[in-house]
């Protein structure tokens, strides 16, 4: 079971992301609505895995993802893409980001990307 | 100016759109005719109100943006489709079906400039959506000066608008990708933009390009570079340089240095203008551009429904 930090700017998708998270045995132990409260939580909490959304508002996903790599290179963050943000996946995994997941997603596609990154 | 590439771009961004939506499971999905909003004209004024308006700005330097709006009917019924488990008869909008609507307006907008970045061969990045629920259609004056195109979209019997608010520079850029693909014919004034008889042209400040060549690798081989690896481009040493302005092939030059700084010779200029003047290079000379081909496996994507999100 891993511990997981849910980062996502809308309400309904901090939802569906921690019910699926839930769904699939594992522990969501925080949330964040932008990249500068991702940080600092993930500061807080030291999460397994933190889901991650790219466009948000104060500090989109991309530069909290290079901040979280920065304070762990080991990190295991599972990127939220929509479509039409393909250029935004090669920045992030240039930045460190291995897991992604495209919405409109399948839930089962997020637990085995939580999955994988716990593996 | 024909006005043909800004209904090509608002027929090609709404079909983006409405193959989200359609993955939402939201019901039969209507694309209406592509239409100019004329400069003064309210794009949203069609709308009835009480309405839904979702927008987000394009960003990196360029103006404009995407909107989509519908009635609080039509933003419960798409939120009810991605399960924010409200009655999508309700006459008011909760605070997390307001939500699932902006999520799904997202994933629409973030689409729509996939679609957009496809048809002008450069990527266009969004903004987070802004999302509000207006008795009365915005006022849009601060955007007169763009192009603006909209389309009606019938979701399960209720009116949404898409509008796209596109700077001239996309315009530009469309006319001429489409008149090299040759799968449209365009005017040439199409290709020229704005005439010097339009008195604000003459102030309006132009970023001239001189691209060396480019290279074509696939995400892997970007990933795998490492500081002093040499990438071959597809120019030969005594190639000239392909000038652009704004993104428009203008031309072709040689590099040359010109008092210490990199300058081009201009050689060849595709608009009538003199040719043989040297243009010192105020912004940085793009020497390549990288297009991603295949992507590695390690990435999950899914092209499937909408079960987990919805």
């Amino acid at each position: 079971m891993a511990r997981v930090l849910v980062v996502d700017d809308a309400l309904f998708m901090r939802k569906v992301v921690s019910d699926a998270i839930v769904a699939g045995g594992h522990e969501v132990i925080g949330e964040a609505s932008n990249g500068l409260e991702a940080v600092t939580r993930f500061k807080e909490l030291r999460p397994d895995v933190t889901t991650l959304d790219i466009t948000m508002p104060e500090k989109d996903g991309l530069t909290a993802l290079r901040e979280i790599i920065a304070l762990d290179p080991g990190a295991r963050v599972v990127m939220c893409s929509a479509l039409g943000q393909e250029s935004k996946v090669l920045e992030a995994m240039k930045a460190g980001a291995r897991y992604f997941v495209v919405k409109p997603f399948e839930e089962s596609r997020l637990i085995a990307a939580v999955n994988k990154a716990i593996g | 100016m024909s006005v043909e590439p800004q209904l090509d771009l608002a027929e090609a961004t709404a079909r983006a759109i409405a193959d989200v939506l359609t993955s939402f499971g939201v019901g039969p999905v209507e694309v209406g005719k592509p239409g100019i909003v004329e400069r003064g004209s309210n794009a949203l004024e069609i709308l009835p109100m009480p309405a839904v308006i979702s927008k987000v700005a394009y960003i990196g330097g360029v103006s404009g943006g995407n909107i989509f709006a519908t009635s609080v009917t039509g933003a419960n019924q798409i939120a009810a489709a991605m399960g924010a488990g409200n009655d999508a008869t309700d006459p008011d909008l909760s605070d997390l079906a307001q939500s699932a609507f902006e999520e799904a307006a997202n994933q629409m907008l973030s689409s729509a400039a996939g679609a957009t970045g496809a048809v002008l061969g450069r990527t266009v990045d969004v903004g987070p959506p802004e999302t509000s629920i207006v008795t009365m259609a915005p006022d849009m004056a601060d955007v007169a000066a763009q192009h603006t195109t909209r389309v009606s979209l019938t979701v399960a019997g209720e009116t949404c608008l898409f509008v796209q608010l596109i700077p001239q520079s996309f315009v530009m850029r469309m006319s001429a990708a489409l008149k090299d693909n040759d799968s449209l014919s365009y005017d040439e004034d199409a290709l020229r933009g704005p005439t010097l008889d339009d008195g604000w042209v003459h102030e309006t400040l132009l970023r001239l390009d001189a691209e060396l060549g480019s290279a074509r690798l696939t995400a892997d081989e970007v990933l795998g570079l490492q500081s002093g690896a040499v990438v071959v481009l597809d120019r030969a040493v005594d190639d000239p340089l392909e000038l652009f302005v704004n993104g428009v092939p203008y031309g072709s030059g040689r590099l040359l240095l010109d008092d210490g700084e990199w300058a081009v010779k201009i050689e060849e200029i595709t608009t009538p203008q003199a040719s043989g003047d040297a243009v010192a290079l105020t912004e940085s000379v793009e020497v390549t551009e990288m297009i991603v081909e295949d992507v590695p496996q390690d990435i999950t994507q899914d092209d499937g429904g909408q079960e987990g999100s919805s």
